[in-house]
C-alpha cells in the first residue's frame, strides 16, 4: 500500500480504535509515532519472557495470546495487544502470534504515555472508559467474582475505638497501602492525604444507593462494607485498604451498587475532581490507574479463560 | 591512585584501563618520535627539503592503498588486536630498514615507512580509545591518555637528544622497533571490549560505501573536510618551519637543532595537556577547543607575514602547532568523531584519517612544489597561505557546532509525539481507503472516516448518500459535516430524517437544515412530540426574527417553563446557542445561568463558549474549577481577547480566588499565545507563587512557546532552572544517608523509612522535571524530553551521550552554574560521590541518618517534615525524639506530628 494510504489507514485505525473524537492535537501526536504493521499468519508479535515495551493496535486479523499453561486468549480486530505486560512494567507473560493475516499499527508505549500526559482529559476519558469497559466485562461474564473478598487479615485495623481523627501520615499509609494504589509515587498520594476526608459509619448504616451521583472515592480504613446490586444480582464485601466498588467507582457517574457498612467502618473519602487534579499534576499517578485497570482486566481474561465470553475489552 | 586522582577526574574500576592506555600511546609515540628524529636527519643529510614534496606525495598514494586494507583488518580481528598486531609488523620493518646501509633510496623509504606508520597506528590507537571510552570518559580520561602521548614525545626527543652525543642517530631506529614490540605486549593485558569480529562479509552485510557514509552523514563530510584541512595547513607550517631551519643550520647541525627543539615543544606540550588542556575542553567544549589551535596558528602566520618571516616569528608558529597539535588539539579531534555512530566510525575513522590526510598532504605537497618551482616558497609566501588556511578553519569549524549537536540529539532522539506532523495530502489511493470506510457498516470506522476528512477541511468529499446509513451515531456525525459545505444534494436526505426516531438525529437534521435556510424544517419540528427538539426549532425560529431573542414569544415561553418539560427546553435552547448563537443570546444565556438546576447550569456554560459577550468573562473564569466544558470554557475567555487576559491575571492576584480556579488559570492564559501571555506566565515563574501554580504556569508556558513563536526571559528562566537542579541534588543528599541498611532494633521503622525515602526521590524526580521543562522551553527546537529519558537510562553509553549533548546545549548558558548542574545530574557516579561534587551548591548534606532526620525536621514542606519526624519515632532514639517535641513547638504547621506524638505517649502509633 503507498505511503500516504497507509497513514490514512492508520489514521482511521485510530480514530476507530479510540471510539471517541479526539483533540486535533492527539491525532498528530499518534500519526507521529505509530508505525505499520503488517503481519502473516504465523507471526509472533512478541514472546513471553522478552522485554515488553511495545504495543499493538490491531484493525484486522486474528491473534492468539499464549499462556505458560497452554491457555489461550483469542484477540480479533480492534484489540490492543501488549498493553497489559507494558502497563505492568513486566516482561511479556504471554506469546502473541498471529492466527489470521493481521494489519494494524505498532508503537513504543512510553510514546504513548507522552501523549497520554500532554492532553489528560483525553487520558482521563480513556482511563475512565477503560474502567467501565473492565467493570462490565466481569459483571457480564462473572458476575460472583466482580470483585476480590478482603483478606480476613486487618492490615490497617485501627486501635480500638479511637475517637481520634486520622492524622496526616496516617491518611497516606492508608493510601499507600490500597490496591488501587500500588506502585503509586509519593509525593501525589501526600497530596490526596491532604484532600481527603474522613467518614464514620454504624454498622448497618448506608453509605450510599445505587444510581446515586457519584463524584466521590471511598477507601476503607477499618471495618466492613457490604456491596449490592440487583442487575446481574451481585454481592460482595470490601475491607480495608479497598476501594469501595473498584474500577466502577472511579469509571461511572452514577453509583452501580448500594454500599453498607457492617460492621463500625472508617472511610476515607477523596472526591475524584480532586484525584484527577492530582493526577494531571502527576501523571504517574494515573499510570498506577492504568495498571488497576490492566490487572483487572488481566483478572477477568483469567476467570473466563475457555469459557464463551461477552463485552471482553479486546485488550492483552 | 589518590595522587592521580587529584588531577584526573577518575571513577572507580577506570584506572588501569586508562594507565594502560596512556601507556600504549606513550610507547608508541616516544618510538615514532625517534623514528621521526632519525628520518628527518637522514633525509636532509643525504637529499635536499625540495625533495620532501615527493615523499610527501608517496605517502599520500600509500594511504590510498592501506586505508582500505587497514579497515578491512580492523573490522576483521578488532580494534585491539589489529593495534598489536600493527605494532609488531612496524617493529620488524624498522629493523630490516635499520640493518640496510643508509644509500638515498633506503633514506626515501625510510621517510615514507616511518610517516605510514605514524598515521596508521595513531588512528588504530584512537578507534580503540574511542571504543574503550564513551564520550564523557572521553572528556575526562583523552587528556591524560594524550598526556602519556606527548610524554612519549618528550621522553623520545630527549633520549634521542642524549643518544645523538654517544651514537649514530641511525641508531634510534633499532631502539624505536624495541618500543614498539614491548608496547604491544602491554596491550595484550588491556580486555577485549568489542562485538567479535565477524568472518567474511556477506553481501546483506557489507558496510556501505564511504560515498554511501558521505550522503547519510553530512557531518562526517564536514569532518573529514576539516581534518583535511588542518593537515594542509600543519604540513604547510612544518614546511615553513624545516625550510626555514634548513637555511638557519648546516646539515651537520639539523639532527641536534631538530632533537632539541622537538624536546622544547613537546615538554611545552606536555604542560599544556596537563594544566591547559582539559580545561580548555571542560569549559568551552568540544568545537572551541578544536579552534584554538587553527586561532594561534593565524596570529603566527599574520606575524610570520608582518616580520618578513624572520626565525623567531616561525619559531613561534612551529611551537603553537608543536605543543597543541599532539594534546589540546588530538583530543578536540577525537571527540569529534564521537557523536557518530559506532560502526560509522569503525568504517570512516581510517580512511578519513589516512586516505584524507595523506590526500591533503599530497595536495599540499604538490601545491609547494609548484611554490618552489617558482621560487615562491618563501617564508612570507607560506604565512600567507597558512592565514588563508587557518581563517577557512575556523570559519568551517565553527560551523559544525549544529551537525554536531544534531548527530547526538539523533542518537538520543525517541520519538517525535510532540512533532508538529503536517495534515496528510490525501491521493487517489487513500482517497479509495477513505471512502471504502466512509461505506463501512460499522459506525466506529465510517465516523473515524468523517472525523479524518472534516480535520482536513475536505467535508465535500462526504457523500451525501451517508446520510443513509443505519446507525445513529454516523448519521449525527454525518450531518453538520456535509452541511458545512455550499453543496445543497444533501438537502433531500436530510429532510427524511427530520421524522427519525432519534431525538438526536432529528436535532441535528433540523440544525443542518436550518442552518442551510430551509426555513419549513422549523415549522416542522416546532410541532414534535419533544420539548428538547421544539425548543432547536424555538432557537431557529427568533434566527428568522428581526425581534431581539429575548423578546421573541418561542423563546419567552420556554424562559417561562418551570417544569421537566421546561428543564429539557431549556437544555434544548441552549444546546442550539451553543451550536449556531450569536451575541445576541447573550441575555437569554444569563437568564438561563441564574437557574437554579444544575443541568441548565452546565448547558448555559456550553452556550456561553459559543457567544462572545463580556459579561461573561468573571462566570467563565469561576467556572474554570469544573472539568466539564473547561476546554470550551477557555476558548471562550481566549475568544474575549485582552479583557478576558485582564481578568484573568486579576483573579490571580485577587487571594479570595478559588484554589481550583487558580490553578487552571495559568494553562488558560497560555491559550492566548501571545507575547503578554507568555510574560505574564514568565513573571510568575517566582518563589512567590505557590509550587503548585507554578508547576501550572511552568506546563502552560511550555505549551505556548510550543506552539507560538513569543520570546522569553531566558535569564530568569535559566535561574529557575538552576534551582530546580539544586533542589533535586538536595533531595537526592537526604536519600543517600537514609538508604543504608537498618539495624535489627530499628526494623520496625523499615516503612515509615521507605515512605520518607520515597517521597525525597519523588520529590528530586519532580525537580528534575521541572528543570527540564524549563530547558525545553529555553530550547524550543531541541528534543529536550527524549535527553531526560537518555538521563536516566541504564545504557552508559546513552547517558555519556546525553550529557555531552547537555554540555555543548548549554555552552552559551547565561546562568553558567546550570551547565555545571547539569553535568552533575547527568554523571553516571554514584549519589553519594555525586553529592560530594556539589557541595558548592547543596552546602552542608546530611552525613548520617540522624542528621537528615533532624534537617527534615525542619524542612519548609510540611509532609517531609512530618514523615521525618513519624520515622524518627519510629526509630526510638532519646536525641531525635528530643528534636521531634522540638520542632513541633516552633513549627505549629506540624500540627499532625503533634497529635502523633500526644497519642505515642499514651501508647504505640495507631496504625501498625
Amino acid at each position: 500500500m503507498p505511503e500516504t494510504a497507509h497513514a490514512v489507514e492508520l489514521e482511521l485505525l485510530v480514530r476507530t480504535f479510540l471510539q471517541m473524537k479526539p483533540p486535533e492535537r492527539v491525532m498528530r501526536q499518534f500519526a507521529a509515532i505509530l508505525r505499520p504493521l503488517e503481519a502473516p499468519e504465523g507471526t509472533i508479535l512478541y514472546e513471553r519472557g522478552a522485554p515488553s515495551g511495545e504495543v499493538f493496535l490491531i484493525a484486522h486479523g486474528t491473534i492468539a495470546s499464549v499462556g505458560e499453561d497452554g491457555s489461550r486468549w483469542m484477540f480479533e480486530g480492534q484489540s490492543f495487544l501488549g498493553v497489559l505486560d507494558a502497563t505492568l512494567d513486566r516482561p511479556h507473560s504471554r506469546t502473541a502470534v498471529v492466527e489470521k493475516h493481521a494489519e494494524g499499527a505498532r508503537m513504543n508505549l512510553l510514546d504513548y504515555i507522552d501523549i497520554l500526559e500532554d492532553n489528560f482529559d483525553f487520558a482521563k476519558d480513556g482511563m475512565q472508559r477503560g474502567c467501565i469497559f473492565s467493570h462490565e466485562a466481569m459483571l457480564a461474564n462473572a458476575p460472583d467474582e466482580v470483585f476480590v473478598a478482603p483478606t480476613e487479615d486487618l492490615v490497617l485495623e485501627m486501635r480500638g475505638a479511637d475517637p481520634r481523627r486520622l492524622e496526616m501520615v496516617e491518611r497516606l499509609m492508608v493510601l499507600h497501602r490500597s490496591s488501587f494504589f500500588v506502585r503509586a509515587p509519593m509525593q501525589p498520594l501526600v497530596s490526596l492525604a491532604t484532600l481527603a476526608e474522613e467518614e464514620r459509619y454504624d454498622a448497618g448504616e448506608k453509605i450510599f444507593e445505587f444510581q446515586e451521583p457519584n463524584a466521590n472515592l471511598r477507601f476503607v480504613v477499618s471495618g466492613r462494607v457490604r456491596a449490592e446490586r440487583q442487575t446481574p444480582r451481585v454481592v460482595a464485601e470490601f475491607g480495608p485498604s479497598d476501594l469501595l466498588g473498584g474500577p466502577a467507582a472511579v469509571g461511572y457517574d452514577t453509583y452501580q451498587y448500594t454500599m453498607t457498612a457492617t460492621r463500625p467502618t472508617r472511610i476515607l473519602r477523596i472526591a475524584k475532581e480532586d484525584l484527577f487534579d492530582v493526577m494531571e499534576d502527576h501523571f504517574r499517578l494515573s499510570g498506577t490507574l492504568f495498571a488497576f485497570n490492566a490487572r483487572e482486566n488481566e483478572r477477568a481474561r483469567r476467570l473466563t479463560s475457555g469459557r464463551e465470553t461477552v463485552d471482553l475489552t479486546e485488550i492483552g | 591512585m589518590r595522587v592521580l586522582q587529584r588531577f584526573i577526574d577518575l571513577r572507580p574500576g577506570e584506572g588501569p584501563l586508562l594507565l594502560k592506555s596512556a601507556l600504549t600511546l606513550f610507547g608508541l609515540i616516544a618510538a615514532h618520535t625517534m623514528l621521526e628524529t632519525a628520518r628527518d636527519a637522514l633525509f636532509l643529510q643525504k637529499l635536499p627539503a625540495e625533495r620532501l614534496t615527493f615523499v610527501y606525495g608517496l605517502l599520500a598514494f600509500l594511504a590510498l592503498a592501506v586505508s582500505r586494507l587497514n579497515s578491512r583488518f580492523v573490522r576483521r580481528f578488532g580494534r585491539r588486536n589489529a593495534l598489536i598486531f600493527t605494532l609488531f609488523g612496524s617493529a620488524y620493518g624498522t629493523i630490516l630498514l635499520f640493518l640496510l646501509p643508509p644509500t638515498k633510496p633506503v633514506v626515501f623509504v625510510l621517510y615514507a615507512w616511518s610517516g605510514l606508520l605514524g598515521s596508521v597506528l595513531v588512528v588504530q590507537f584512537w578507534m580503540f580509545a574511542g571504543q574503550t571510552f564513551t564520550v564523557a570518559q572521553g572528556k575526562r580520561l583523552f587528556g591524560p591518555i594524550t598526556a602519556g602521548g606527548v610524554l612519549g614525545a618528550v621522553v623520545g626527543a630527549s633520549f634521542s637528544v642524549a643518544a645523538l652525543r654517544v651514537t649514530d642517530v641511525h641508531n634510534l631506529l633499532a631502539v624505536g622497533s624495541g618500543i614498539l614490540i614491548v608496547t604491544s605486549m602491554l596491550l595484550t593485558t588491556v580486555p577485549v571490549d568489542e562485538i567479535p569480529p565477524t568472518t567474511e562479509a556477506t553481501p546483506t552485510t557489507r558496510a556501505p560505501s564511504m560515498l554511501a557514509l558521505f550522503r547519510a552523514q553530512p557531518y562526517l563530510l564536514r569532518l573529514a573536510g576539516l581534518i583535511a584541512l588542518s593537515t594542509a595547513t600543519l604540513l604547510t607550517t612544518d614546511y615553513l618551519f624545516k625550510s626555514v631551519a634548513r637555511a638557519a643550520h648546516s646539515p651537520d647541525e639539523l639532527g641536534s637543532f631538530f632533537a632539541t627543539y622537538y624536546a622544547i615543544l613537546n615538554s611545552a606540550a606536555l604542560l599544556v595537556q596537563l594544566f591547559v588542556a582539559g580545561v580548555i575542553v571542560r569549559r568551552a567544549g568540544v568545537i572551541a577547543a578544536f579552534c584554538v589551535l587553527p586561532m594561534l596558528l593565524l596570529v603566527g602566520g599574520i606575524g610570520t607575514v608582518l616580520v618578513g618571516g624572520a626565525m623567531l616569528a616561525v619559531l613561534l608558529t612551529k611551537g603553537a602547532e608543536g605543543s597543541l597539535r599532539h594534546s589540546l588539539h588530538r583530543i578536540a579531534s577525537e571527540l569529534l568523531w564521537m557523536p557518530l555512530p559506532d560502526d560509522v566510525r569503525t568504517q570512516s575513522k581510517v580512511v578519513v584519517d589516512t586516505v584524507f590526510v595523506r590526500g591533503a598532504q599530497a595536495l599540499t605537497a604538490g601545491g609547494l612544489l609548484l611554490l618552489a618551482t617558482f621560487d615562491l616558497d618563501r617564508p612570507v609566501v607560506l604565512g600567507a597561505l597558512i592565514v588563508a588556511l587557518c581563517l577557512v578553519w575556523v570559519v568551517f569549524a565553527m560551523g559544525l557546532r549544529t551537525s554536531y549537536l544534531g548527530l547526538f540529539r539523533s542518537a538520543l532522539h525517541r520519538a517525535t509525539p510532540e512533532s508538529q506532523q503536517t495534515r496528510l495530502e490525501l491521493d487517489i489511493r487513500s482517497v479509495e481507503v477513505v471512502v471504502e470506510a466512509l461505506s463501512s457498516r460499522e459506525p466506529d470506522r465510517a465516523i473515524a472516516a468523517i472525523d479524518l476528512l472534516v480535520a482536513g477541511k475536505r467535508h465535500r468529499l462526504i457523500p451525501a448518500l451517508i446520510l443513509y446509513h443505519e446507525s445513529e451515531a454516523v448519521l449525527e456525525r454525518a450531518l453538520p459535516a456535509v452541511a458545512s459545505s455550499d453543496r445543497r444534494d444533501w438537502i433531500p436526505l436530510a429532510e427524511r430524517l427530520l421524522e427519525h426516531d432519534s431525538i438526536e438525529v432529528r436535532i441535528a437534521a433540523l440544525r443542518a437544515l436550518a442552518g442551510a435556510g430551509v426555513t419549513s424544517a422549523i415549522e416542522v419540528r416546532l410541532l414534535d412530540v419533544r420539548p428538547r427538539v421544539r425548543a432547536h426549532a424555538a432557537f431557529w425560529l427568533a434566527e428568522t426574527s428581526e425581534h431581539p431573542p429575548f423578546e421573541e414569544p418561542g423563546v419567552r415561553q420556554i424562559l417561562d417553563m418551570t417544569d421537566d418539560a421546561g428543564a429539557d427546553a431549556k437544555i434544548g435552547l441552549l444546546e442550539a446557542i451553543q451550536g449556531s448563537g450569536g451575541p445576541e443570546w447573550g441575555d437569554v444565556i444569563l437568564a438561563l445561568y441564574e437557574t437554579d438546576h444544575p443541568r441548565i447550569n452546565e448547558a448555559a456554560v456550553g452556550a456561553m463558549a459559543q457567544v462572545h459577550d463580556e459579561r461573561f468573562i468573571p462566570l467563565l473564569i469561576d467556572r474554570l474549577r469544573y472539568r466539564t466544558y473547561r476546554a470550551e470554557v477557555r476558548d471562550a475567555i481566549v475568544t474575549l481577547g485582552e479583557p478576558a487576559l485582564d481578568a484573568l491575571v486579576e483573579a490571580l492576584r485577587d487571594e479570595t480566588t478559588n484554589v481550583r480556579v487558580l490553578r487552571h488559570i495559568p494553562r488558560t492564559i497560555s491559550r492566548f499565545g501571545t507575547q503578554r501571555a507568555a510574560d505574564i506566565l514568565t513573571g510568575l515563574l517566582t518563589d512567590e507563587t505557590p509550587g503548585r501554580i507554578r508547576y501550572k504556569v511552568l506546563r502552560g508556558l511550555g505549551r505556548l512557546v510550543e506552539e507560538h513563536p513569543v520570546k522569553v526571559d531566558r535569564r530568569l528562566l535559566e535561574r529557575r532552572i538552576e534551582s530546580n537542579l539544586v533542589e533535586y541534588l538536595r533531595m537526592s543528599a537526604f536519600v543517600v544517608p537514609l538508604s543504608t541498611p537498618l539495624d535489627e532494633r530499628s526494623a520496625n521503622a523499615r516503612a515509615g523509612r521507605a515512605m520518607l525515602v520515597e517521597l525525597l526521590e519523588n520529590k528530586a524526580e519532580q525537580a528534575l522535571e521541572r528543570a527540564f521543562r524549563l530547558l525545553q522551553i529555553v530550547h524550543r527546537n531541541e528534543d529536550i524530553r527524549s535527553v531526560s529519558y537518555a538521563v536516566r537510562s541504564t545504557d552508559r553509553r546513552v547517558r555519556a551521550q546525553a550529557l555531552e549533548y547537555l554540555d555543548a546545549l548549554t555552552l552559551d548558558a547565561q546562568v553558567p552554574s546550570t551547565r555545571e548542574l547539569l553535568r552533575l545530574v547527568a554523571d553516571d557516579l554514584p549519589m553519594s560521590d555525586r553529592i560530594v561534587r556539589a557541595a558548592p551548591f547543596v552546602r552542608g548534606a546530611p552525613t548520617n541518618e540522624k542528621q537528615a532526620l533532624a534537617r527534615l525536621l525542619r524542612d519548609s514542606d510540611t509532609a517531609l517534615a512530618n514523615l521525618a519526624g513519624y520515622h524518627a519515632l519510629q526509630l526510638g532514639l532519646d536525641d531525635l525524639r528530643a528534636d521531634v517535641i522540638e520542632a513541633t513547638r516552633e513549627r505549629p504547621m506540624l500540627v499532625s506530628l503533634r497529635n502523633m506524638l500526644a497519642s505515642l505517649s499514651e501508647g504505640a502509633p495507631s496504625i501498625a
